[in-house]
């Protein structure tokens, strides 16, 4: 299989800290228009993989990095880092409201990067939210406190702020872990809803969800991605454990 | 067990109004509305008003100390405030991780030097440059008043900021830090920059916190005694004109007049001295207690007002 040239593509990338390595020789492509799903056990460095995409790693000055993340065929490194992350927003696993008012946490990131009118903000706010698929719920409530939100609806409303600037990549960093199944399923189908606009990265341990609404899986696996079409790659003994997360995906 | 500081409090407080009871039958209201504190004439034969003995000619009003108590604590906080949140925001935001703490550390230290020491850097230091360097140039900015001395509200200001900016970034700095991760990487992951999170998430969110730390630094100034008589220039019986005029604090006139004090035959000066210790206490709990309520106790360990 030939791989096309993706929106973002990792070439030979491996990160460390002094004492660990968290991602050895990772490639990988993420493909436009699309949901594209890495999974793997908790602490395989699924988080770590993504946020180097969009340099949030930098923040942790003891992670080493070398090799590439290509960004339309351009090392992110190149970038103005606080245009890269506009153009890739990132979900987190526990949602993180802002505690400010619905309105003010969606408008915080249009507000940082443009001047705008109060009629263009508010039809930024509106659109976000109804991409979100929270508008309804929350139209009437604009100017009460986010934090007052239940988690499914704070973690919509994070979607929604993330969407707010305009991003080409929203990342999604196992964003129902904290979740109940209704919540989660209003997620889901939002996922595969937004991949019509907008580049979706998932990063799940959920085998289920990675089925339900992926166009691709990477199975992320001790820092390496792991080709699990391959049989004999499987039989390692170190890759025990991926089996039991293969065995799932393939059904 | 837990009843013992309440009790020791209670005989402290009880102590200092009934010591105070003969000033405030002999002054009344006009000890709060008088600027003017003069011990009498010890020798001569002590008057009876009010069915209490006092100094002849003896007057007591603690208005200009109030004022001077005030405005040095003022103009203390008006420096310490920005000095602390630049402080702050310099710790968490601008400083490598291995150097944080050291740094934490190096500006809690500073709460830590005796009064006296900063009080003796403000005689040999501080006064000198002022009076030499500073003052001089005053007049060409439109400042009208007469310079005698190094010594007043300008120093005494000084000193007692640099005394409290400690306690102020330790508090503001403490939860500055302890601000949720989460919300600092959602507004990097937005495309935030550091001034950003530092607006939004360090200065937004800890208003309570900066109030509250201001108030335990407001708090310390207050009562502060050795420092501020040593530079305030301990005038008596005169309001302040100038951000360069001496000046006076409750606590330093407590200090500075009890060794004449004890000469007053009939205590009266004493009781004085005792009921202007009494307002001081009852001011300096209010801050306090507001600062505490407002910070929470955790962050005001090793800080406590001396």
């Amino acid at each position: 299989m030939i791989r096309m040239p993706g929106i973002i593509e990792v070439r030979d990338l491996n990160v460390a800290t002094d004492r660990q390595q968290i991602l050895s020789n990772v490639h990988l492509t993420i493909k436009e228009n699309a949901v594209n799903t890495i999974v793997g056990p908790s602490g395989s460095g699924k988080s770590t993989l993504i946020r180097t995409f969009n340099r949030l790693t930098e923040l942790y000055p003891k992670l080493r990095q070398n090799g590439q993340v290509l960004f339309h065929g351009k090392d992110v490194r190149d970038y103005r880092v606080i245009s890269l992350r506009r153009r890739i927003g990132l979900v987190f696993q526990k949602p993180n409201p802002f505690p400010a008012s619905i309105y003010d946490n969606v408008a915080f990131g249009p507000k940082l990067h443009m001047k705008l009118t109060r009629t263009k903000l508010d039809e930024i706010v509106h659109d976000s939210l109804v991409s979100a698929g929270l508008y309804d719920e929350v139209k009437h409530l604009l100017d009460k406190s986010a934090l007052e939100l239940s988690g499914g609806q704070q973690q919509r409303l994070c979607i929604a702020r993330a969407l707010a600037v305009q991003p080409e990549v929203l990342m999604m960093d196992e964003p129902t872990s904290s979740l109940d199944p209704i919540a989660k399923g209003k997620i889901e189908d939002l996922m595969m809803e937004l991949r019509n606009q907008y580049t979706v990265v998932l990063v799940t341990h959920d085998m289920g969800q990675a089925n339900r609404v992926s166009d691709s899986i990477d199975l992320l696996y001790n820092g390496r991605i792991v080709d699990y079409d391959k049989a004999e790659v499987m039989k390692m003994p170190e890759f025990e454990q991926a089996k039991h997360f293969v065995m799932k995906l393939a059904k | 067990m837990a009843l013992v500081p309440m009790a020791i409090m209670l005989i402290l407080f009880s102590f200092l109004i009934y010591k105070a009871i003969p000033s405030m039958r002999y002054t009344g209201f006009s000890f709060f509305t008088s600027y003017l504190w003069y011990p009498g004439n010890v020798y001569a034969n002590p008057i009876s008003f009010h069915g209490v003995m006092a100094p002849y000619r003896s007057s007591f009003g603690l208005l200009s100390f109030f004022v001077g108590t005030l405005i040095t604590t003022g103009f203390a906080i008006l420096i310490a405030f920005p000095v602390s949140i630049f402080l702050s925001l310099t710790i968490n935001l601008y400083t490598p991780d291995r150097l944080k703490r050291p740094f934490s550390v190096l500006v809690e230290l500073f709460a830590g030097i005796p009064s006296v020491v900063y009080g003796l850097w403000g005689v040999i230091v501080l006064e000198p440059v002022l009076l030499h360097n500073i003052m001089p140039w005053m007049k060409y900015v439109g400042f009208q008043g007469q310079i005698i001395s190094g010594a007043g509200i300008m120093a005494a200001g000084l000193i007692l900021s640099i005394m409290i900016i400690p306690i102020v970034t330790a508090v503001i700095s403490e939860s500055m830090h302890s601000q949720p991760r989460e919300l600092k990487e959602g507004v990097y992951a937005l495309g935030g920059t550091k001034w950003e999170v530092g607006k939004h998430v360090l200065l937004g969110n800890t208003r309570k916190q900066i109030v509250g730390g201001t108030l335990l630094g407001t708090g310390r100034a207050l009562g502060e005694t050795m420092a501020v008589l040593m530079v305030s220039g301990s005038i008596v019986n005169v309001l302040p004109t100038s951000i360069f005029s001496l000046t006076n604090t409750m606590s330093a006139q407590i200090a500075a007049a009890l060794d004449s004090a004890f000469i007053d035959g009939t205590g009266m000066n004493l009781s004085a001295l005792v009921e202007l210790g009494l307002v001081l206490v009852l001011i300096s709990l209010i801050v306090n207690l507001a600062g505490r309520a407002i910070v929470g106790r955790g962050a005001l360990r090793g800080f406590e007002n001396d």
